[in-house]
């Protein structure tokens, strides 16, 4: 095992991304980790004496992305769908098909 | 050092009949064979007939006086997390080649309906995730003034195209500074828009809230050019503006008595001395021609790199969990789903790509998010609002890097050194509001870059700084070489 306080929580982090990392990927991604996340944390340092709301849209001052249309209404017979087995085939909307 | 015509003085003469766009594509074809091995710009090139096809087409409508577009016959590269129908789209990464989309972005259908070429899609860190476009699976990309050197990142193969005369305009994106940055380290102009003003859609996502596609040139004019064709209102993008077309290649050079300018300390120290003391005389130059100078303070500006990387990487995690092994061409080979997604994410994402996705998931879990993620998102207001405070009575000037461009591999060992160059830009992505690089000077042989942000849809104003401040340096349309 490498030595690595964050090793353990690597360990969660790739098994929740689903990425499978090779014996030396983990040695190094460990320690660049343990570094970048101490510099990200100053930031918490400062938000405690922050009295102000998380900022998530940045012209959140101007309205919402978008306003809410009139509900629409689908019509399933013109989706083109069929269902097999139990799973529904939607239609391809890109790439190049392997198998019909 | 030598000089190129600027992309709009082309147009207009390939319209009146001065130049011939057929002879000006054998010369960009020219400079690619004679850089392009060195250079690696660009991950894919056109078909050379295609695009002779193509240019003598616009060279008909020419001579028998039919409507041509605003860039006929302009050579235009594009950064490959640009989706395009007729040329693959890999953004960098094993996970996405050979990936062609079905479809273009609107940036790329509005270039094709003024009539550009899209001459390839040019080199970047894998997802647009560096500064330095070196984290290429495609190879690094070297800086045409000093080969040994970086051109930034992660737009770094669209800064070398035009650095090299490989192209006469370019479309980068900027999540924190990765179209400015290169501008900086190739004496080229870089302008990150106000964020909803280009169209995002067909853009690969890697900070969505942060980034925008962003026009790239050889002079501050052209990059106006080329923002009117792209900006403005795109329904397909659900944070696009509702606001008209740009109307920026029009306006004139700013009268200095009527400029106002921000010196925000914290933007103005920390860099290398040859870059301070460029910065600084430039701003006495400005100064001396009549510029008023005012002096500012922005205390939460030094939160603002660990706020960036934060919102980045949390939003990174949430982009990337698309690329399974199912949609696009990297395969795991696992035996089931599980298996089939850990292996493709395995095999097709980079180091830096994978250390950001565990980065963001760690932002983001539970335990972490208020100590991370939403306390980096309060930080992010507290500089949005200042810097809207600011930009309302004055353009903010900023150094645009900390160091001049460093030497392959300089910064990759340590993720601090890396993520430290965008100490400059990431303000202008977290406020949301507009900012221009352009070069003001060069030491031994290396572009020395300066920043100005501005208002909200201010771009118009920071093209009128930058036309004053290109008087001034008479840097436009230089080229390496």
């Amino acid at each position: 095992m490498v030595e690595c306080r964050y090793y353990s929580v690597m360990e969660k982090l790739a098994s929740l991304a689903k990425i499978k990392l090779s014996e030396e990927e983990v040695e190094s991604l460990c320690r660049d980790l343990e570094r970048t996340a101490e510099f990200l944390r100053t930031v918490s340092e400062i938000s405690r004496e922050l009295e102000v709301n998380p900022l998530y849209y940045v012209w959140d001052q101007w309205g919402p992305l978008r306003e809410p249309g009139e509900p629409r209404t689908i019509d399933i017979a013109s989706l083109h769908v069929s269902l097999k087995e139990g799973y529904v085939r939607v239609p391809w909307r890109g790439g190049k098909l392997e198998e019909a | 050092m030598r000089r190129l015509k600027q992309a709009w003085e082309l147009a207009r003469d390939f319209r009146e009949g001065v130049e011939d766009p057929v002879e000006h594509l054998y010369n960009v074809f020219e400079a690619i064979n004679r850089w392009e091995a060195r250079v690696n710009a660009y991950i894919s090139l056109e078909s050379p007939d295609l695009l002779v096809e193509e240019v003598e087409r616009i060279s008909r409508s020419i001579r028998v006086g039919e409507r041509i577009g605003k860039l006929a016959g302009l050579l235009v590269s594009v950064k490959d997390n640009i989706c395009t129908s007729f040329l693959p789209t890999t953004a960098g990464s094993r996970m996405l080649d050979p990936y062609t989309p079905p479809y273009n972005a609107t940036v790329v259908e509005r270039l094709l309906e003024e009539d550009a070429m899209v001459v390839g899609k040019t080199n970047l860190d894998e997802f647009a995730m560096g500064s330095t476009t070196e984290l290429s699976a495609f190879g690094p990309t070297r800086n045409p003034w000093d080969l040994e050197r970086v051109p930034g990142g992660s737009s770094g193969g669209s800064a070398a195209s035009l650095a090299y005369g490989g192209s006469d305009l370019s479309l980068g994106s900027d999540t924190g500074g990765s179209a400015r940055l290169p501008a900086a380290y190739t004496a080229t102009v870089g302008l990150k828009p106000t964020y909803g003003l280009v169209s995002r859609y067909g853009l690969i996502p890697y900070g969505n809230s942060l980034e925008q596609i962003s026009p790239m040139a050889r002079s501050v004019r052209d990059v106006a050019l080329l923002l009117d064709v792209i900006g403005g209102w795109d329904p397909l993008d659900a944070t696009s503006l509702r606001v008209d077309r740009p109307r920026t290649f029009t306006v004139s050079k700013a009268d200095p008595r009527k400029v106002t300018m921000c010196v925000v300390k914290e933007l103005s120290e920390g860099a290398e001395e040859v870059i301070e003391k460029a910065y600084w005389r430039i701003l006495k130059k400005l100064e001396s021609e009549g510029v008023e100078l005012r002096d500012e303070k922005l205390p939460v500006a030094s939160k603002a790199l660990p706020a960036y990387y934060t919102i980045a990487f949390a939003e990174a995690a949430s982009n990337l969990a698309r690329y399974d092994g199912i949609f696009y061409p990297t395969k795991g080979g696992g035996s089931s789903w599980e298996e089939e997604v850990e292996l493709a994410r395995m095999k097709g994402f980079g180091r830096e790509v994978k250390k950001r996705i565990l980065m963001g998931v760690y932002a983001l879990s539970e335990g972490y998010r208020d100590e991370y993620y939403i306390a980096a998102t309060k930080v992010r207001r507290v500089v949005r609002d200042e810097v809207l405070r600011m930009t309302r009575s004055c353009i903010i000037a900023s150094q645009a890097s900390p160091i001049l461009p460093p030497r392959l591999g300089e910064r990759l060992d340590d993720p601090l050194k890396l993520y430290a160059m965008d100490v400059y830009t990431v303000i202008a992505n977290l406020a949301g509001v507009p900012a221009l690089v352009q070069t003001i000077e060069f030491h031994n042989g290396l572009p020395i870059g300066v920043q100005w942000i501005g208002k909200p849809l201010g771009e118009g104003e920071l093209v009128s700084l930058g036309l004053l401040v290109e008087e001034l340096t008479g840097l436009a349309g230089v080229v390496a070489g």
